[in-house]
């Protein structure tokens, strides 16, 4: 038993490794137009990863977090551009009032279910969106802000790749550990049924209250890391089409699975950047796509992937290795 | 006394399920709880639970008094229960189930950082080892045969600690020698770990082989009372209830 369980570990470890490897390395081999799109793809993937906090582990359809994305970009963008605050503290800073947001939307929000609570969230996000494009004097309403300076050390694409991996791997990690944490496993017991878990002694407001908050803290981070990368903020950022694009990407993947969601944003870039050279018609691909995954693979393409045969494969190739 | 109801009324519209339901009742006793379909039996469990307000009326249990209280408020004060349809984490394995009511009763739930993999893996183990499903362990609930699917929500329930467990229907769909383990798992609950029990059931055979005190339900008020010989012999019962025959 032991020496099997430690076997796992070695493997895991030993593949953890060479993910890490693969991804400082990525810079330096492929052409500079595809690390910058990694770049904003790992942006991406804090957000996604953040939504599947209430999406996937704790079952709650959410479809207002395009948000707190919004939000964490402006926040960054406006404190860089009308106050004198320092490129780190702002960076430290602009997730702050979106979770702000996520503490009071949550509030009122998590007291509905399913369809109640979709659209409460949608409305709220529909509000900070309009806030953007209203507040012209501040936010530059429609022409968005452009031109957000960054510090040299990161100016270079491929230093900026370093630093988005490396903030990238600190927000999956923790959120990882959240996952696996008691207060993500009573979640997921939550997600599964919520009345029983009720009935052992929990708080099922607070708990979703606090998953929710969670939830958005990260998906700002990934709207500010966004900003970071394309050095401007757009009030699309804020919209509901973003908002469902990201309920459509974490599904794609898989919302039960961990990286279910990475595997979506990795996709849904592949495919933007392909689809996108023979028709302008993105959108309607990408709400065929939505179609095609809720008939043929529910459990997103990772959870398709861990049910087939594939699965015992990959561990024999993985063992291999 | 651990359970004390004092008047407790519940009205649907027009219609009165409870009407002023006073009783008491004392510690460990295995306690069944019988009467017609829509005698107000579940809407009782309800009512003490925290899942319905009372309209009238007063709960006290263990010394406190409980009315109005949030149902997860009143399951941490060690009143618990089960569901008549079975209520478990389909999705989840055995040791997930049985960890996050674990958790819940440790007061842990809004613990963000501990490694959560191993967390009271001994005490997890402990109780799957009670309900007799413990090399199950790694099994998705959802796969479990309809007996031992009943059998894990109550290893979900006995992980609250309960001292006051009420079970809506334990034995609903079950072969007659899975009643008599899921009747002799709740007696051994009892019997090792002092819990009291209030338990629903149309299985007479069950109700009379194991009950200890017998409460009828009628109409929404306590019909009968008292100890399974003089229930199997109060006439008025045998014809509102038991259609003459036991």
């Amino acid at each position: 038993m032991a020496s099997v369980s430690k076997m796992i570990k070695v493997e895991k470890w030993g593949l953890s490794a060479v993910i890490v490897v693969l991804l400082v390395t990525l810079p330096f081999i492929l052409p500079e137009y595809w690390v910058y799109t990694s770049t904003d793809i790992m942006a991406y993937c804090i957000f996604a990863l953040g939504l599947n906090i209430v999406l996937g582990y704790g079952g709650m359809i959410a479809f207002g977090h395009a948000g707190f994305y919004g939000a964490g970009a402006y926040v960054l963008a406006l404190l860089l551009k009308k106050t004198n605050v320092p490129f780190w503290a702002a960076l430290l800073l602009a997730p702050l009032l979106p979770t702000l947001f996520g503490v009071i939307i949550g509030f009122f929000s998590i007291r509905r279910r399913a369809f109640y609570f979709a659209v409460i969230t949608l409305a709220f996000s529909e509000l900070i969106w309009a806030i953007i494009i209203k507040w012209y004097t501040m936010t530059g309403g429609e022409n968005g802000i452009t031109g957000i300076s960054i510090p040299s050390i990161i100016s270079t694409t491929n230093s900026l790749y370093l630093f988005t991996l490396a903030v990238t791997s600190v927000c999956v990690f923790t959120i990882y550990r959240i996952i696996d944490s008691p207060f993500g496993r009573t979640l997921r017991a939550m997600r599964e049924n919520a009345q029983r878990m009720e009935f052992t002694g929990v708080n099922l407001d607070k708990q979703r209250l606090i998953a929710f908050t969670i939830s958005a803290f990260f998906a700002s981070i990934g709207g500010t890391m966004h900003a970071i990368v394309t050095r401007c903020a757009f009030p699309d950022l804020a919209d509901w089409p973003k908002s469902g694009e990201v309920v459509i990407t974490c599904m794609l993947g898989g919302i039960h699975t961990f990286f279910g969601p990475v595997v979506g944003v990795a996709l849904l870039f592949f495919m933007n950047s392909i689809v996108g050279r023979f028709t302008q018609y993105w959108p309607s691909v990408l709400g065929l796509l939505f179609i095609l995954i809720v008939f043929f693979l529910p459990n997103g393409v990772v959870g398709y992937i861990q049910e087939s045969k594939l699965a015992g494969w990959i561990k024999r190739i993985g063992r291999l290795g | 006394m651990i359970l004390e109801l004092k008047g407790l009324s519940k009205s649907f519209g027009e219609l009165k399920v409870l009407n002023r339901v006073s009783l008491t009742l004392e510690p460990k006793v295995l306690c069944a709880l019988i009467g017609p379909n829509g005698a107000g039996k579940s809407t009782l469990f309800n009512v003490i639970t925290g899942l319905f307000k009372a309209d009238e009326g007063r709960v006290f249990f263990n010394g406190f008094e409980i009315t109005g209280w949030e149902a997860h408020a009143i399951c941490s004060a060690k009143l618990s229960r089960t569901f008549q349809i079975t209520s478990i984490f389909n999705r989840l394995s055995l040791f997930d189930s049985v960890q996050a009511a674990i958790i819940s009763c440790n007061k842990k739930t809004v613990n963000l950082f501990a490694k959560g993999k191993k967390l009271f893996r001994e005490r997890v183990f402990q109780i799957l080892d009670f309900v007799g499903l413990a090399d199950k362990a790694d099994w998705v609930s959802s796969a479990l045969p309809h007996g031992d699917k009943k059998r894990l929500e109550m290893a979900i329930a006995m992980a609250n600690e309960p001292k006051l467990l009420l079970l809506d229907e334990p034995t609903s769909g079950m072969a007659p020698e899975e009643t008599g383990e899921i009747m002799s798992l709740v007696k051994r609950l009892r019997d090792e770990m002092g819990l009291t029990f209030i338990f629903v059931e149309h299985d007479m055979g069950a109700v009379f082989g194991w009950a200890e005190r017998i409460i009828v339900f009628h109409q929404g008020v306590v019909f009968a009372d008292g100890l399974p010989i003089e229930i199997r012999n109060n006439k008025q019962v045998q014809e509102i209830y038991l259609g003459g025959e036991v």
